[in-house]
């Protein structure tokens, strides 16, 4: 399957606008065994909704992560996670505020310590990057939301001075 | 540059939430900032927003979020309570499908110094703290990029800075 679509899918998933045949169609992509290498991160979360592959996936999460940090060349370290691009994280937070508990159950099990904190090694650059991209992304789509929220306000102030 | 190690809210209100083995506690230092900047986007990040996240991010000096999921509410109401109204200023409030958000921002001499970020919702508590010099013209630009669908029209209707 064509990774770039799979990308698109993955944007509407986040957006929460995708039916349940895509749903299923990125659940089997994967699941499957031909992921491309910039997708491997999402694997976790998706293998969430295979309840059958539940003790086996932990495992593969462990091969698919440790591959990708290796790739990025930074220390397979066991404490430091590797979240992967903004979407992940951002999708992190969205997931943790809506489905997740066995992502969240993953990651705070996976770590022993739960402070995940990136200093002084040039080798975490790149995960602490895309973390911090992706805390500005929240920040972000939450004033954006307040400002939705401001101008529906103001669009009915406006309503109620005509009206007098 | 200025070297003094600033407290943020978390510093002054909220050690213990770092201490509760119950979060998830993510930080970035100064130094990693410092290196952030230093990375060559080429290899890192194919996204078109990833020039104006470097951008967004060079004046900013460090970030730290906590995340729980015990007592989501609880501690969402506990740590409005505990903001002194006095330094921080509340930036946005939104109320949306049973998820409370504020973001408070902290002033000084027409600088933001802190942006502090809470979110409390049925099954998740998120604190996320920004320190440095931010620019919030420069990050709300970034949801208009990252997230295209629907704040496009948003994007004429809002007021333009300088």
């Amino acid at each position: 399957m064509d990774h770039k679509y799979i990308s698109e899918l993955l944007s509407k998933y986040w957006d929460g606008e995708t039916d349940l045949q895509e749903e299923s169609t990125l659940k089997s992509y994967f699941n499957g065994v031909d992921v491309h290498d910039s997708l491997t991160q999402y694997r976790p979360l998706f293998a969430y909704f295979s309840a059958a592959l539940e003790e086996k996936s932990l495992d593969s999460i462990d091969t698919a992560v440790l591959n990708h940090i290796q790739h990025k060349a930074v220390p397979a370290k066991p404490k430091v996670i590797s979240i992967g691009s903004v979407l992940k994280l951002a999708a992190t937070v969205l997931v943790l505020l809506g489905v997740t508990s066995f992502f969240y159950q993953y990651m705070t099990e996976k770590n022993g310590t739960h402070i995940i904190s990136y200093d002084d090694n040039p080798d975490e650059a790149v995960e602490a990057y895309l973390e911090l991209k992706a805390a500005l992304a929240l920040v972000s789509n939450k004033i954006d939301d307040g400002k939705k929220e401001a101008l529906k306000g103001l669009s009915r102030t406006k309503s109620i001075s005509i009206m007098k | 540059m200025n070297m003094q190690a600033q407290q943020d809210a978390i510093d002054k209100y909220f050690k213990q939430y770092v201490e509760d083995e119950n979060f998830t506690v993510v930080f970035i230092s100064p130094k990693m900032f410092q290196l952030i900047s230093k990375l060559d986007l080429n290899e890192v990040d194919n996204d078109p927003e990833a020039k104006m996240v470097m951008e967004t991010v060079k004046d900013i000096r460090g970030l730290r979020v906590l995340t729980t999921d015990v007592d989501p509410m609880l501690r969402y109401k506990e740590a409005m309570q505990k903001i002194n109204t006095n330094e921080y200023e509340v930036l946005v409030t939104v109320r949306d499908k049973g998820e409370n958000v504020r973001i408070w921002v902290k002033e000084s001499d027409n600088v933001i110094e802190e942006l502090l970020l809470l979110v409390g919702a049925v099954d998740e508590f998120v604190m996320l703290s920004f320190v440095g010099n931010i620019d919030l013209d420069k990050i709300s630009k970034l949801a208009n990029n990252i997230d295209v669908k629907g704040a496009e029209h948003l994007n004429k209707v809002g007021t333009d800075q300088d």
